[in-house]
C-alpha cells in the first residue's frame, strides 16, 4: 500500500528503510532518495515507522 | 433557503469524503485496467462515477441551503499495490464514509431537515451497496484463492 502518493513510497519501502536503521520521516525520504512534497502523508509515515520499529524490536527480542 | 449550520458542516464533511472517493476509486480502476484486470476495474470505475454524482447532489443541496460547498477539502487516499490491497484500501475509506454519513443523517434528523436527510440516505445506500460488493469479493478470494479470483476478473473490456 502506498503511504506517500506524491513520491510513491509504500509501506514496504518504509519497512526496508526501518530495517536499514531509519527512525524518522526525514530518514525514510532520504533512504528512498526522495524529498517530501505536500506533507499530507507525514502522520501516516510516522504511524508506519512506529509499527515497523515495534515489529523489528519484537523480532530481535524473540531472537534473543 | 437558509440551512442550519450544523447540517451544512456535516454535508461538507460528506462532500469531502465523496471527493476523496472519486480520486481513490478512479486511480484504482485505472491501475486494474493497466494490469489487465478489467472486469474489476470496470466495477470500481462505475463506483467512481457514482461518487461524482453523489458529490454533485451534496453540492447542489449545500448551495440550495445558501452556503458554500467545501470543494477544496480532500482526505487521504489509500492506494493498494495489488488486488488484495486495493480491496482493503477501498474498505478502509468506505468505513470512514459510513461513519460520517450516519452522523450527518442523524444531525439532519435532529435539525428536522428531512430533504437533506433523504439525499444523504440515498448516498448511504450507495456506500452500503459497494461495501456489500467488496465483502463479496473478499469472500470469493478467501474461498477460491487470489489467483482464481484474478483470472475471473481479468478479461477484455466489452465495447
Amino acid at each position: 500500500m502506498y503511504i506517500c502518493i506524491c513520491r510513491a513510497i509504500s509501506d514496504h519501502d518504509v519497512r526496508d528503510a526501518v530495517q536499514e536503521g531509519a527512525q524518522t520521516v526525514k530518514c525514510i525520504f532520504r533512504s528512498c532518495g526522495k524529498k517530501p512534497k505536500c506533507g499530507k502523508c507525514l502522520s501516516h509515515l510516522n504511524d508506519s515507522i512506529s509499527e515497523h520499529v515495534e515489529c523489528s524490536s519484537q523480532v530481535s527480542i524473540a531472537a534473543e | 433557503m437558509q440551512g442550519h449550520d450544523d447540517v451544512v458542516d456535516h454535508a461538507n464533511v460528506a462532500l469531502k469524503n465523496e471527493l476523496t472517493m472519486i480520486n481513490q476509486t478512479f486511480l484504482h480502476a485505472r491501475m486494474l485496467d493497466n494490469w489487465g484486470i478489467q472486469r474489476m476495474g470496470e466495477r470500481i470505475y462505475s463506483r467512481s462515477i457514482r461518487a461524482m454524482k453523489d458529490a454533485d447532489e451534496i453540492v447542489e443541496r449545500v448551495l440550495f441551503l445558501e452556503s458554500l460547498p467545501a470543494m477544496q477539502e480532500l482526505g487521504k487516499i489509500w492506494i493498494g499495490q495489488n488486488v488484495q490491497e486495493i480491496l482493503d484500501c477501498e474498505m478502509k475509506l468506505e468505513t470512514t464514509c459510513l461513519e460520517t454519513l450516519r452522523a450527518a443523517i442523524a444531525m439532519c434528523e435532529e435539525q428536522r431537515d428531512f430533504i437533506s436527510r433523504d439525499d444523504l440516505t440515498d448516498i448511504l445506500e450507495h456506500h452500503e451497496d459497494y461495501i456489500d460488493w467488496l465483502e463479496a469479493q473478499l469472500y470469493q478470494i478467501e474461498n477460491m484463492g487470489l489467483e482464481n479470483y484474478i483470472q475471473l476478473m481479468a478479461g477484455a473490456k466489452e465495447d
